[in-house]
């Protein structure tokens, strides 16, 4: 692949160049990414924002119509999304790689337009992970701090300045068109990427077999009880989780006047299943098992990809410490 | 931009209360050109909505074969049907669909049916019924168990009569014992009882059974005596839907999504599922 | 810290093996040395996993109450329910006192295996297993956080917690980790009617923070966990001081300080300060 080289502080001029003519997304703080006004705003940090970039193209609320009464019956008002370009920059590499991953599901049959404009508009700068977190575990699921699914153009820090692998013909034409910012690197800086993205995956300690686990993975197996018992379904894994995609939709206002909403929803939640009449979820151990299993076995039986990205976020972030990589090695051990 | 989540507004034709808590919608499409173009087969559902009060599944319980309207019974039991049951005629809802996956007519074909129902379940099977009493040549024996806890509770209480006279069919009804009223004039027992007392042969034969989850339970374990297999006895599951086409993470049991792969399953398929339903 | 690991180990087995508990509730080492995790042992021959130190501020208590806690469970007959053991730091013992003054489970029901700091705790433990310090540094500055709030003007109040409220994403992580929030249906997931609209609009965050801040006023004994979990930074703990001293302002009571006292919020006193109610 064709590669740039592009100097730190050119970095934050680029972002305001590209502000001239797109919408720009890239972490604002620890806690999420965000859009940003001017190329000053944007937080470079050992911590990988809180939040994944999933809200951008599948929001946390999105309306999708209202409804009004009017003299001759009902209006239904459909919802439109920006069609601007979009820019993410500095985004992490196992965020970017969780979009083709939804992208099987929100193109099942059924197109979700919303989500694919989003896709279609926004292009994608990542940004490697120097040094990569502890909690994270990319690499045993085919990815790596210095990953390049899903993104159009990679940085990576140099000792002097970033490497841009271009990935994409996306990301060629974005070169092309700020030609000014970036220089020709050669063969010592590609060596010196490569060195370096062998040096941060060695730092990645954790993993998983998701082979086995597909293979493995038991429903009926006497062990999910006691492998819950420390979970309090307090759902902070499914919110920060980049491929978790489950949704609600919910009407909010009257039948005067409404919209319909699709929000974020969690399978961790006692409600998830609940029906007035039966819920087939009632234990707690229960919706524990749908969360492992839906991504490290369902999914993968569908779509054929695990649903997971090891972002290591579930680990960092569960209140309860715990840490799926164990649990879920527990889980085919014990059956 | 379209949305896949919105929905047609239909008119309310005619509200028919089959029991004290169940009624049944004749929906009407706004545009003639779309109810032409609207298709569907036996089995599939849709997602019903009242505006401001939120969506949820239920079959499409008029046949294919008969689509003047949509029709949908509807049991009152949480906030979204109680919304329903509060409607009239001209009022507004909102219908998109058909979605699932449908009965396999074609594997029905030249067979001997036996339909075995309870209560509310009977509303997916209508639809089947009617298929199949409109396309009656391509089938064989017909035979319809249909049961509820009292006279009151049976729904579609007219269509039932029209079946009863109908010779091309062997309709039998039944209430649970103590459930029956001076006028009733069919079978006391429950469904599985009556169905084993009705004794189809297994021989070149389909079930397709939906009810509540103890009559199943119990009309498998009689159909198991009959000696039906799991590949011949076919069922419609209901789960919570939110989607309706495979998104929203809801329904499944193991790697089946009910909105996707079913809600029409044979006990082949579910008894390869995991027991989470 | 390694002393109070060796007296918790060492009361953990007598209790199982005499058989006075069936289920000891404490931490282990998590993943890593710089994590914790709340650990259920029942056989003797586990309980050296049973470990104290500075990553075990969990509280405990939530697991003794709700659906499917060990001591309310509504899964398990009540003479099925283990016998408890619990490792119980300053904040998990406080919210004990609190949980038995809401008859959520007797005295009786649960050996107390308590860690003290020095700060008040209404409740004696069965066992004292060790002493640590408080974080005096962690109090003052939330206590100082608290003042600059109060001198703010009514709508620069508001305005601040408004900002706070709006990222709030819903994931009520803050609900689940409180050994309050027991409710078999929570006020949020009640539909008939919707009290709480789902979605995470400024209007529905701020009702359900405030609804939720309202639901544990006088209950509350500001352990910290909702704060420490919320995914995005909502300073949770502000409200729970905040609302605490205002119950001891009114009523002269502080929850968690006295297991046989009767909470303000749930009884009548003939001498309540509030006059509209006489």
């Amino acid at each position: 692949m064709e590669a740039k080289l592009l100097q730190r502080e050119k970095l934050s001029q680029l972002v305001d160049a590209l502000l001239e003519d797109h919408e720009v997304v890239a972490p604002t703080s620890d806690l999420a990414y965000g859009q940003i006004r001017s190329g000053a705003e944007l937080h470079l940090s050992d911590n990988k924002p809180t939040q994944s970039l999933k809200g951008f193209f599948f929001p946390p609320r999105e309306v999708l119509f209202e409804s009004r009464r009017t003299e001759d019956g009902l209006e239904l008002v459909p919802s439109s999304s920006s069609d601007a370009p979009r820019v993410i920059v500095a985004a992490r590499p196992c965020d970017v790689a969780s979009l083709p991953v939804l992208d099987k599901l929100f193109g099942w049959d059924y197109q979700d337009s919303s989500y694919f404009q989003r896709r279609q508009r926004t292009t994608i700068i990542s940004l490697a992970c120097d040094p990569p977190p502890k909690d994270c575990f990319c690499v045993s699921l085919g990815g790596s701090p210095a990953g390049i699914e899903g993104s159009d153009l990679l940085l990576t820090p140099l000792r002097d300045a970033y490497h841009v692998l271009i990935i994409t013909e996306r990301g060629k034409a974005l070169v092309e068109k700020y030609a000014q910012f970036f220089e020709e690197s050669d063969e010592q800086h590609n060596q010196e990427r490569a060195r370096l993205e062998d040096e941060w995956r060695a730092q990645v300690t954790k993993e998983i077999d998701a082979d086995r686990l597909r293979e493995a993975l038991d429903f009926d197996s006497g062990a999910w009880e006691m492998l819950a018992q420390q979970c309090v379904d307090c759902a902070i894994c499914t919110f920060l989780c980049p491929t978790c995609h489950c949704f609600d939709i919910q009407d909010e206002g009257d039948n005067a006047h409404a919209i319909r909403l699709r929000l974020w929803d969690s399978c961790a939640r006692q409600d998830f299943t609940e029906m007035a009449v039966h819920q087939p979820r009632p234990n707690h151990f229960s919706r524990y098992r749908q969360r492992l299993m839906h991504k490290f076995k369902y999914y993968p039986e569908n779509f054929g990809r695990v649903l997971c990205v090891g972002c290591g976020r579930c680990i960092q972030y569960c209140p309860a410490g715990v840490d799926i990589t164990k649990a879920l090695e527990r889980a085919v051990e014990q059956r | 931009m379209d949305s896949l989540y919105l929905p047609h507004c239909m008119t309310i034709k005619e509200v028919i209360e089959e029991t004290p808590d169940v009624k049944t919608f004749r929906l009407a499409f706004g545009d003639d050109k779309v109810k032409e173009q609207f298709d569907f087969r036996a089995g599939q559902f849709g997602l019903y909505s009242v505006f401001g009060e939120g969506e949820a599944p239920f079959c499409i319980s008029n046949s294919p074969t008969r689509k003047e309207y949509i029709e949908c019974s509807i049991k009152r039991v949480g906030r979204v049907t109680n919304a329903f049951h509060e409607l009239n005629v001209g009022d507004t809802v909102g219908f998109r669909g058909p979605y699932g996956n449908s009965f396999p007519l074609e594997e029905m074909h030249g067979k001997n049916l036996i339909f075995a129902g309870g209560g509310i379940g009977l509303a997916p099977l209508r639809s089947l019924i009617w298929n199949c009493i409109d396309t009656r040549k391509k089938f064989r024996d017909i035979t319809i168990v249909y049961g509820a806890r009292s006279t009151a509770d049976l729904v579609y209480k007219r269509e039932l009569s029209e079946w009863v006279k109908m010779k091309r069919l062997n309709t039998v009804l039944t209430v649970d014992p103590g459930g029956e009223d001076e006028t009733w004039e069919g079978e006391i027992g429950f469904v599985p009882t009556v169905l084993e007392q009705v004794g189809p042969s297994p021989k070149n034969a389909v079930v397709i059974t939906c009810g509540p989850p103890i009559m199943i339970k119990f009309v498998l374990v009689s159909l198991q005596r009959m000696g039906f297999t799991p590949e011949q006895v076919i069922t419609t599951l209901e789960m919570k839907m939110k989607c309706g086409l495979g998104k929203c993470g809801r329904c499944n049991i193991g790697s089946a999504y009910v909105c996707k792969h079913g809600p029409v399953f044979s006990y082949e398929q579910l008894q390869k599922l995991p027991a989470e339903y | 810290m390694k002393e109070i690991t060796k007296k918790i180990r060492k009361e953990a087995r007598k209790l199982l093996k005499d058989g006075r508990a069936d289920l000891v509730i404490g931490y282990e080492q998590g993943s890593d040395e710089e994590v914790a995790t709340p650990c259920f042992i029942t056989d003797v021959s586990q309980v050296d996993r049973l470990v104290f130190d500075e990553h075990c501020y969990h509280n405990l208590a939530k697991y003794l109450v709700g659906q499917e806690g060990y001591l309310t469970s509504r899964f398990v007959a009540q003479e099925k329910r283990p016998r408890v053991a619990i490792v119980a730091t300053p904040a998990t013992m406080r919210s004990i006192v609190g949980l038995i003054q809401e008859h959520q489970f007797a005295r009786d029901k649960l050996i107390i295996l308590g860690i003290l700091d020095g700060t008040l705790v209404g409740i004696e433990p069965d066992v004292v297993v060790g002493q640590i310090e408080e974080d005096q540094e962690k109090s003052a500055r939330i206590q100082a956080q608290v003042r600059e709030i109060e001198e703010m003007t009514a709508s620069e109040r508001w305005a601040w917690w408004e900002e706070q409220f709006s990222r709030c994403i819903r994931c009520y992580a803050c609900r689940q980790v409180c050994p309050f929030c027991y409710c078999e249906q929570c006020i949020s997931d009640e539909n008939q009617p919707q009290w709480i609209g789902k979605s995470s609009s400024p209007e529905n965050n701020r009702t359900w923070n405030i609804i939720r801040a309202l639901h544990l006023v006088g209950r509350c004994t500001d352990c910290g966990e909702c704060d420490r979990v919320c995914p995005v930074d909502i300073p949770l703990s502000l409200l729970a001081v905040k609302m605490a001293g205002e119950v001891e302002e009114a009523f002269d009571y502080k929850a968690g300080a006295d297991v046989d006292a009767k909470p303000a919020l749930h009884s009548f006193r003939p001498d309540d300060p509030d006059d509209f109610i006489r």
